[in-house]
C-alpha cells in the first residue's frame, strides 16, 4: 500500500470513528454507517488538508469510496508534481 | 493526575489537521466522566449551516477545561425556533444561546447588489439588519434563562465597486464596519448579551481563507475547513470567559522566558534582551507582560536561579522593561516550581486555580499540570517570537467587559503591599484601621452597580458564605421577588478599592400565614473581595443589611454556611458578627431586636 493509501485510510478511520484496518479498497459511503451527507464534508475537508489540495464541487461530491478518493488525488496530486508533494501544514 | 484526567490530557495532544480534530471529538463524545471540565450548554441560531464548527468547538472547549454540548437550529430558522415552544433550542436548555446571522443572508443588498444603493437605501438595511438580530437578541434573553452571543458580520468575501469602494462617498466596507459599530451599541444596551467578533476572527485567517466556494456552493457553509476551526478556537475562549473567573496572577519563568539564554550561565551580559534580534524579542514580549499587569493582572516569578544574581540584572540590566516592583510574589531559588506556585497562591491570598504559568520548559509544565491540575499551564511555543500569541489565545485572562475595577487592580495591589508594611508597624487592628482612614458606603443594587455585583458574585471564593454565583437576570428576579440587595464600596488613604462587598437577603416564606406581613429575612449571598479582607469591612456591611431586614418588620436574619475548599476566610463569620447556631446544621440566626450598633473603627455611609 503507498503512502498515500495509507494517509488515505487514516483521514477516513479518523472521520468515520472506524479501524483502520476494516477500510479497504471498496470501502465506501455505502459499507460506514457515519458516512452521512455532513460527515461527508468534513471528510472533503480532513482530506484537503492533510494532502494540501482543493477539490472542485464536482470532485466532493464523488469522493465517496476509498477508490475515487484515490483516483482523484491521484489526479490532482499528479498535476502538482507527483504523490511527494509536500502536504500544506494544517493551523 | 487522576486517571480521568490523564485520560483527557491523552485524547487532546497532538492535535494538528481536521482528521486529528474529529478523532479527538468522537473519542472525547465517548468518555463517561467528564467532571473535571465545566459543563455548558450551547444552542446556535444561524442564517447558515453551522453544524461543521460543532466537533472542533467540542474539542477546543474541552481543551479549555469545558464540557459543552452544542445544538444547532435548521438553518434559516431565527424567529420560529424561539417562537415555537416545542422548538429543538427549548428543548437543549441552553446556558448560552449563539445567534449567528449574516449580511448575505439577512440583507444581501448590502453584499452584491451594493453599487446600485441610494445612500437611504444603505441605511434602511443596516437599521433592518441591526433591529432585527438585535430584536432575536432581546427574544432570546425574555424566553429563556440563557445567555446571548451575537456575531458580527466579518469582512465580505466580494466588494462591489472593487478598487473604488475606498473612494466612494459611502464605502461599502465603511458600511460593513458602522453595521458592526450599531450592532455593538445595540447589544450593549441588551443584560446578559456578549459579542462574538466573527470579524476580527476573518480578519486574522485573511478573507481568502475564511471563505470556501466549494462548501457555500455544496452545503450554504461560508467558510472552510480553517476558519471552521478559527471559529471554534474563538468561540471556546469564549465561552471559557463566560463560564470561567479568569486567571489573576501570571506565573513566570524567567530563563529562555523574559530573556533569551541562562542567566546562571551566560550571565549578565551574555543574556539575549535589548532592541536587536534575538533579544528584541524578549524585550517585546516584556513590553507585553507590562500591558498585562497595568490591565490588573497580578505578575509573579517563579525560577529556578541564584536570587542575588537575577537581582544584580534587575537593578543594572538597562533593557529590563519589568521592574522588581511590577512583580506581586517572588519565588527565585531550587524548590520545585509546584511548591513555588502554592507560595505565590498563598502569599497573593488567592487560590492556586487563579495562577496561570508560563514556562519554556515543557518539563516544568508538565510538572506542574501533573502536581496542580488545577493551575492553567499555557502551552509556550518552541518559537519565542510566538510567546505573545500563546498568552493571548490561551484565554487564561480573557474579560468580556472591563469594569472600572480591573483597571485600577493592579494599582490597588501594589497599594496594598504599602498597607501590609503599615499593618506590620502599627500596634492593635483598630488603631491600624483607624490609621487606614476608611470610608464604606453601601447602597442598594441598581441598573448601575448591577454588573460588579455579579462580577463579584461570579469569582469571589474565599470570603463567600454560600458561593452562588448568580447571574444579572438571576439577581434582578430575586431582587423583584423582594430581595434586600446591597452593594458596598470602601476608600482609604491609599485609594480606592471599589465595590468590593455584595449582601443579599431573601424574604422567607414564615410557617404562620398571619406572620406573611412581616417575613424573616435569609441571607442568600454575603461575600466580599479578598482586597479588603480583615479590616472588619464586612461587618458594615452585615448592619446594613440586618437594619434593613428589620425595617421590614423581620425579627431574625438566617445565614447559612456552605463549606468549600476556599472559604475558610469566612468560616467564622457568623459566629463573629453576633450569629447564634440554628437548630439545622450549617444555618445560623441573628436575633433582630436583640443586635445593636457596634462601634466600628471607620465612617459609614449609606445611600
Amino acid at each position: 500500500m503507498s503512502d498515500v493509501d495509507i494517509r488515505i485510510r487514516s483521514v477516513i478511520a479518523a472521520t468515520f470513528g472506524v479501524a483502520p484496518a476494516t477500510i479497504t479498497d471498496t470501502t465506501s459511503s455505502d459499507t460506514i454507517e457515519a458516512w452521512d451527507s455532513m460527515n461527508h464534508l468534513h471528510l472533503v475537508v480532513a482530506l484537503e488538508a492533510e494532502f494540501g489540495v482543493s477539490f472542485e464541487p464536482e470532485q466532493a461530491v464523488e469522493l465517496t469510496s476509498v477508490r475515487a478518493i484515490a483516483d482523484a488525488l491521484g489526479a490532482v496530486l499528479g498535476e502538482a508534481g507527483g504523490t511527494a508533494a509536500a502536504p500544506r501544514a494544517a493551523r | 493526575m487522576n486517571h480521568e484526567t490523564a485520560h483527557l490530557v491523552e485524547i487532546l495532544k497532538d492535535l494538528d489537521k481536521p482528521a486529528s480534530y474529529l478523532a479527538a471529538a468522537r473519542r472525547l463524545a465517548a468518555v463517561a466522566d467528564r467532571g473535571s471540565l465545566v459543563p455548558v450548554r450551547v444552542f446556535v441560531l444561524s442564517s447558515f449551516t453551522f453544524e461543521l464548527v460543532v466537533p472542533y468547538a467540542a474539542v477546543e472547549c474541552a481543551r479549555r477545561g469545558l464540557d459543552a454540548v452544542l445544538g444547532v437550529g435548521p438553518f434559516g430558522q431565527l424567529e420560529q425556533q424561539l417562537l415555537a415552544p416545542d422548538s429543538a433550542l427549548y428543548a437543549h436548555r441552553a446556558n448560552v444561546v449563539m445567534l449567528a446571522v449574516r449580511v448575505e443572508d439577512l440583507v444581501p443588498e448590502l453584499a452584491d447588489g451594493f453599487v446600485g444603493l441610494a445612500n437611504s437605501a444603505v441605511d434602511a438595511a443596516i437599521d433592518a439588519y441591526v433591529e432585527r438580530v438585535a430584536a432575536l437578541a432581546r427574544s432570546v434573553r425574555e424566553r429563556t434563562a440563557a445567555r446571548v452571543l451575537v456575531w458580527n458580520q466579518p469582512p465580505l468575501r466580494r466588494i462591489a465597486a472593487g478598487l473604488a469602494d475606498p473612494a466612494l462617498e459611502r464605502s461599502q466596507q465603511h458600511a460593513i464596519a458602522e453595521l458592526n459599530y450599531r450592532l455593538a451599541r445595540a447589544c450593549a444596551a441588551i443584560p446578559g448579551a456578549v459579542m462574538f467578533d466573527a470579524a476580527r476572527v476573518a480578519t486574522e485567517l485573511g478573507t481568502r481563507q475564511w471563505y470556501d466556494a466549494k462548501l457555500a456552493a455544496l452545503a450554504r457553509i461560508p467558510f472552510g475547513g480553517a476558519a471552521q476551526l478559527a471559529v471554534a478556537r474563538q468561540l471556546a475562549r469564549t465561552l471559557r470567559a463566560m463560564t470561567r473567573p479568569p486567571c489573576k496572577c501570571l506565573v513566570l519563568d524567567l530563563d529562555n522566558t523574559l530573556w533569551g539564554g541562562v542567566l546562571g550561565e551566560d550571565g549578565h551580559a551574555g543574556i539575549a534582551l535589548g532592541e536587536d534580534h534575538p533579544g528584541s524579542v524578549y524585550k517585546s514580549f516584556q513590553r507585553v507582560l507590562r500591558g498585562y499587569r497595568d490591565r490588573g493582572v497580578l505578575l509573579a516569578i517563579a525560577s529556578k536561579n541564584n536570587e542575588a544574581d537575577v537581582a544584580e540584572l534587575f537593578a543594572n540590566h538597562r533593557d529590563m522593561v519589568l521592574r522588581p516592583d511590577d512583580f506581586a510574589a517572588r519565588q527565585i531559588h531550587w524548590n520545585d516550581k509546584a511548591s513555588s506556585l502554592r507560595a505565590i497562591a498563598a502569599q497573593l491570598e488567592i487560590g492556586v486555580d487563579a495562577l496561570a504559568f508560563f514556562d519554556d520548559s515543557p518539563v516544568e509544565r508538565a510538572w506542574v499540570r501533573e502536581q496542580l491540575p488545577e493551575v492553567t499551564v499555557i502551552e509556550v511555543p518552541v518559537d519565542p517570537s510566538r510567546y505573545v500569541d500563546a498568552l493571548d489565545e490561551s484565554g487564561a485572562f480573557d474579560h468580556l467587559v472591563v469594569t472600572a475595577e480591573d483597571r485600577q487592580r493592579a494599582e490597588q495591589y501594589r497599594t496594598e503591599i504599602v498597607r501590609r508594611d503599615l499593618e506590620r508597624t502599627s500596634g492593635s487592628l483598630d488603631e491600624f484601621l483607624r490609621a487606614l482612614q476608611m470610608k464604606i458606603t453601601i447602597g442598594g443594587i441598581d441598573a448601575q452597580t448591577m454588573p460588579r455585583v455579579a462580577q463579584l458574585l461570579g469569582k469571589t471564593n474565599q470570603f463567600n458564605v454560600t458561593t452562588r454565583r448568580h447571574t444579572e437576570t438571576e439577581l434582578q428576579a430575586m431582587l423583584d421577588a423582594g430581595a434586600i440587595g446591597l452593594w458596598m464600596r470602601v476608600t482609604d488613604r491609599y485609594g480606592d478599592n471599589g465595590l468590593v462587598g455584595v449582601a443579599i437577603a431573601m424574604p422567607e416564606r414564615p410557617e404562620r400565614s398571619e406572620l406573611a406581613e412581616r417575613p424573616d429575612f435569609r441571607l442568600d449571598s454575603f461575600v466580599m473581595s479578598c482586597r479588603v479582607l480583615g479590616r472588619r469591612a464586612e461587618h458594615a456591611l452585615l448592619h446594613a443589611i440586618a437594619r434593613r431586614a428589620r425595617q421590614h418588620g423581620a425579627r431574625t436574619l438566617l445565614g447559612e454556611f456552605i463549606p468549600t475548599k476556599k472559604n475558610a476566610p469566612a468560616v467564622g463569620f457568623f459566629a463573629d458578627a453576633g450569629f447564634a447556631r440554628d437548630a439545622r446544621p450549617a444555618w445560623w440566626r441573628l436575633d433582630l431586636a436583640a443586635d445593636a450598633d457596634r462601634a466600628l473603627p471607620f465612617e459609614v455611609i449609606e445611600v
